[in-house]
């Protein structure tokens, strides 16, 4: 019965196919087929899904275990022949690593235009440019250097597959060929790091005079961000002064830091390079920029800074990306506890004009009022601290 | 010779405990780090699947997840904080209990002695407590899932505040205090560990085993023992200073802070000064991974491509490059700290270069392949899927290396994608590829080809199908550690991206069950491992297949040449073991083999 069978699966290449037909079903179409469930999420329809997923797995199964037992049929037939069942592997993962190489690449190739195109626009930032092209300029050597390197890594893994008549090379070495591709990596490195060097160290050089400097700070799910107001001139602030209604602890008695605004979206007028002054209140938060290709750690106990120049309004963004919902944001990106995933606030960019009338809608936050209410809620701190001092006394 | 056998039998009357418990000998403990290391994967890979269920599903809710996790999961939806304590004890589990201590630990133990040629190793009492410390500071880690307040959760980097005010998160409380108690005693076992192997190492190897004559995974566990020994007590220093700010109000690392409405009174510390003790464990660490992985490769795509590596003193050379040159490039984690940016540059610059000596590993595994004779054993399809990973995650490491690229791809999925390629698959197939090669050394028993065949396939594609997209969504500016991807509208778009990850990742971890199945049925039911079964040159293949004290009846065999003599002209066979003298292999000597190296003479 085994040779009746041996003589359907003479030739292994329908072992193999057996093994890509597998192998894709179970992840390509499987995945394709899930792929229309990701936009509803219609709750009657979850039981549908559970008994798809139920079957498919009891099918992969099932394909599993057929193509290892016609393998293993294969195994004894070839026994039987007489020949090596290592060698028949040898081959059959050899013409597979060709298999796979194509498929590597037809991968690689559909990732980079559809995933690839749902990256963020074009930098809204002067520096982002240059790092974008920084960046492109890296992809495409690496990208080279890839594709290469994978090709000769599986072109070699098919066409050197062991075979019972082939003696293998003995080629120990080469100094020359090991000097060439020490030297060639080194110094296309070097080009790299020159050129990523000099776009560092002017994208953290001190900000222009002119820039517009706001004092941003991280806590616990929130970014506070003041504007200097009138006087152009950010109030001195220390942690000690923080309570429930001055959070980030203004200095009221710093005359700079009466005028101070508190907003809700930060607006910046665009062409004006804006520093930002970071600062987190309880853990490090980093304020993150995508699409102004910014980022910066906000830490507990150390100022940080970064700035950039704005270069594109919301407005025209929105045109560009073809997308009236646009906006800009600032989100967190180091993990700074359960709610990480939802601390953010939006970034408008518009015109001089636009911003100079935004400026105007906005109050000072600092009242008469809210002098009192600080008053009474350092007073209260004191006092929880006096009956805690007076307990320990006690004790 | 038999004097000898008798005489190492008689000293060991062996109970149960003393054989398999309390073992002082290197190849049980080897066995006994193997199997701690696949049950940490195995939760750890539990834990990535539960979180990859919320990033693919995030709206959807799961009854067998309550059933699972009770209160965090209420209404079969995680719970964010322990979706934090997931991802947190997931990359601690993995980094350092699978393939810090299940790789290192396995393999150092069982090849070193062997492949040098010494009995044991140079302080068996000693190798006994380290793996007994990693089993303790395994069973605590595994303990603090099941606590009331969750496990850790800010991340296996552990940065303070977050860590060190129980405020700030659930998980900061009770678990990071187990967190924090069991890597103080992880890090004494790994230096337990780390001082053996050096000193075994340099002290006890065999008549004629020179350095330079060593195979190439002695000399990638030799530097990683070296990476471990001296970075390993930097971290545990950080850990005593963040356990005296969490426990004995002093401020190392606090300062500022306001939370849970009041002002703590830490004033001075800088959690920066973490990140810097943190990272310069936590780089090496990185390479403390990745090396005994290319060292086993070496050893595995020589062996399997019946040819010499390729350029066996550059493999050396590039080792050691890599091994000094990673304790200077920490910072490249730190760029956007708010360090100085001066110091941000050396950093970029001292990164770069350590792409060199991966570059020169990379293409000498090309140029060892190159007509070959290649024997695609499972070990062998594992090195080839490393060697392939290595290139992919590498090159990616080139854009975070760079300063002003890293702004807008620091903690982005960019980062996911390329750690988890460059050093968690590829040194986890670094793993596999070492299980399937030593396994009759191991076991005795020889492991199922085909199953392998069908585990690396299917673990090839999944990788690449979970990890290669994540590249993208990081250049779309989505940040890592998320819960969710809903509350942005940018964010949506990925949704089935996820979903396709997650499934990807779901059929990848069921392949490990072939794995499972494999190594645990191979142990009882595999077939008898002969002597040297993949025909290689390396010394552990002439011990005796039943392992005994000692390792070899009788004398240990003196090594006349290097690891590599594979297809030497003038040969009947296509291998050469290191112990056959070259007076035995006239016709194929070559000048260089008569070499001015010690030991190389026959001074039988």
């Amino acid at each position: 019965m085994n040779m009746s069978i041996a003589q359907q699966l003479k030739s292994s290449i329908k072992a193999i196919l057996g093994l890509v037909l597998l192998t894709i079903s179970s992840t390509v179409s499987f995945a394709q087929a899930t792929m229309p469930a990701a936009t509803d999420v219609a709750s009657q329809e979850l039981g549908i899904t559970f008994w798809f997923y139920v079957l498919l797995l009891i099918a992969a199964v099932f394909a599993f275990a057929v193509v290892n037992k016609t393998l293993k049929v294969l195994e004894l037939t070839q026994e039987l022949n007489g020949k090596k069942i290592k060698n028949t592997y040898n081959k059959v993962n050899g013409v597979f690593f060709i298999f796979f190489l194509v498929l590597f690449l037809a991968y690689v190739y559909y990732e980079f235009t559809t995933h690839g195109r749902m990256g963020l626009p074009e930098s809204a930032s002067e520096h982002g440019v240059i790092t974008d092209n920084l960046f492109n300029i890296t992809a495409l050597i690496t990208g080279i250097v890839f594709i290469i390197t994978h090709i000769l890594l599986f072109y070699f893994s098919f066409k050197y597959k062991g075979k019972e008549k082939r003696t293998a090379f003995f080629y120990p070495h080469n100094d020359k060929l090991e000097l060439y591709w020490t030297i060639i990596p080194a110094i296309v490195l070097a080009v790299m790091v020159l050129s990523g060097w000099k776009a560092w160290t002017n994208i953290t050089a001190p900000a222009p005079k002119e820039a517009l400097t706001l004092d941003v700070t991280g806590k616990q799910f929130a970014w506070i961000v003041r504007y200097p107001g009138n006087d152009h001139t950010l109030g001195s602030k220390a942690f000690k002064l923080v309570n429930d209604v001055n959070e980030t602890g203004v200095d009221f008695n710093d005359k700079n830091a009466k005028d101070d605004l508190l907003v809700n979206e930060i607006y910046l007028p665009v062409n004006r390079p804006v520093k930002f002054n970071f600062n987190a209140r309880d853990v490090i938060h980093s304020a993150y920029m995508p699409h102004f290709r910014a980022q910066m750690n906000c830490v507990p106990g150390m100022p940080t800074t970064f700035w950039f120049k704005p270069t594109i309004t919301t407005e025209q963004m929105r045109l560009k990306t073809n997308d009236p919902k646009f906006d800009y944001l600032l989100l967190c990106a180091k993990v700074c506890g359960s709610a990480h995933y939802n601390m953010q606030i939006k970034i408008v960019v518009v015109n001089d004009t636009e911003y100079a009338t935004w400026l105007t809608t906005k109050k000072p936050f600092y009242t008469e009022e809210m002098a009192k209410q600080i008053q009474e809620a350092a007073a209260s701190v004191a006092k929880a601290k006096e009956e805690k001092l007076a307990l320990n006394t006690h004790e | 010779m038999s004097d000898h056998t008798t005489h190492h039998e008689e000293h060991h009357k062996e109970t149960f405990i003393s054989k398999y418990v309390f073992s002082m000998d290197h190849k049980m403990i080897a066995k006994q780090y193997l199997i701690t290391g696949i049950i940490m994967a195995v939760i750890g890979m539990v834990l990535s699947i539960l979180f990859r269920i919320q990033l693919g599903w995030p709206d959807e809710s799961f009854p067998f997840l309550e059933k699972l996790l009770g209160k965090w999961a209420q209404g079969g939806r995680i719970d964010p904080a322990f979706y934090m304590s997931m991802v947190t004890i997931h990359g601690t589990i993995m980094v350092f209990f699978v393939l810090t201590a299940g790789l290192s630990g396995t393999f150092s133990n069982l090849l070193i002695p062997l492949q040098i040629g010494a009995r044991d190793m140079a302080s068996p009492f000693i190798n006994m407590l380290s793996y007994w410390f990693f089993f303790l500071s395994s069973v605590i880690m595994t303990w603090s899932l099941l606590i009331e307040s969750g496990p850790a959760s800010g991340g296996w980097t552990i940065y303070p505040p977050l860590s060190a005010i129980p405020k700030a998160m659930p998980g900061s409380g009770l678990g990071m205090t187990l967190w924090l108690i069991s890597m103080a005693i992880f890090v004494a076992s790994a230096l337990m560990g780390g001082i053996n192997y050096i000193s075994t190492v340099l002290n006890m190897r065999t008549k004629g085993m020179s350095m330079t004559k060593m195979p190439l995974t002695i000399w990638a566990f030799l530097l990683t023992a070296i990476l471990g020994v001296l970075s390993f007590p930097v971290l545990f220093a950080g850990v005593i200073l963040l356990i005296f700010d969490r426990g004995f109000g002093t401020s190392f690392y606090l300062s500022d802070i306001f939370i849970g409405g009041e002002a703590l009174p830490n004033h001075g510390g800088s959690p920066v000064l973490f990140q810097h003790l943190f990272w310069f464990l936590g780089h090496p660490e990185v390479y403390i991974i990745i090396m005994p992985a290319l060292g086993i490769s070496s050893e595995i795509i020589a062996t399997n491509a019946r040819k010499p590596i390729f350029g066996y003193r550059a493999m050396i050379i590039s080792l050691i490059g890599i091994a000094f040159l990673s304790f200077i490039v920490w910072g490249h984690h730190m760029f956007i700290t708010g360090m100085n940016p001066f110091l941000g540059s050396v950093f970029m610059f001292t990164t770069l270069i350590i792409a060199v000596p991966s570059a020169v590993k990379t293409f000498n595994y090309l140029a060892t392949l190159w007509r070959g004779n290649i024997q695609f054993t499972p070990a062998m399809l594992f090195a080839i899927g490393l060697v392939s990973l290595f290139i992919t995650g590498g090159l990616t490491g080139i854009f975070l290396g760079n300063a002003s690229l890293d702004i807008n791809l620091h903690d982005t999925y960019f980062v996911v994608a390329h750690f988890h390629i460059v050093m968690g698959s590829a040194a986890m197939f670094g793993m596999f590829a070492g299980v399937y090669h030593w396994y009759p050394r191991l076991f005795g028993k020889m492991m199922d080809d085909r199953l392998g065949y069908f585990h690396f396939w299917l673990t090839f594609i999944a990788v690449y199908c979970v990890f290669f997209p994540m590249h993208f969504m990081g250049l779309d500016g989505v940040p890592r550690r998320y819960y969710s991807f809903t509350s942005f509208d940018f964010m949506k778009e990925w949704l089935a991206v996820n979903r396709f990850i997650s499934i990807a990742a779901i059929l990848g971890s069921l392949a490990q069950f072939i794995f499972l199945y494999n190594f645990f049925r191979s142990i009882f039911k595999g077939k008898k491992a002969p002597q040297n079964p993949w025909n290689s040159n390396t010394l552990e293949w002439t011990a005796p297949v039943k392992h005994m004290h000692g390792n070899w009846p009788g004398e240990i065999p003196w090594v006349y040449r290097w690891p590599y003599d594979y297809s030497k002209p003038g040969h009947d066979e296509d291998f050469i073991p290191q112990n056959v003298p070259l007076s035995q292999t006239m016709s194929s000597n070559l000048p260089g083999d008569y070499g001015t190296h010690h030991g190389s003479k026959e001074s039988h």
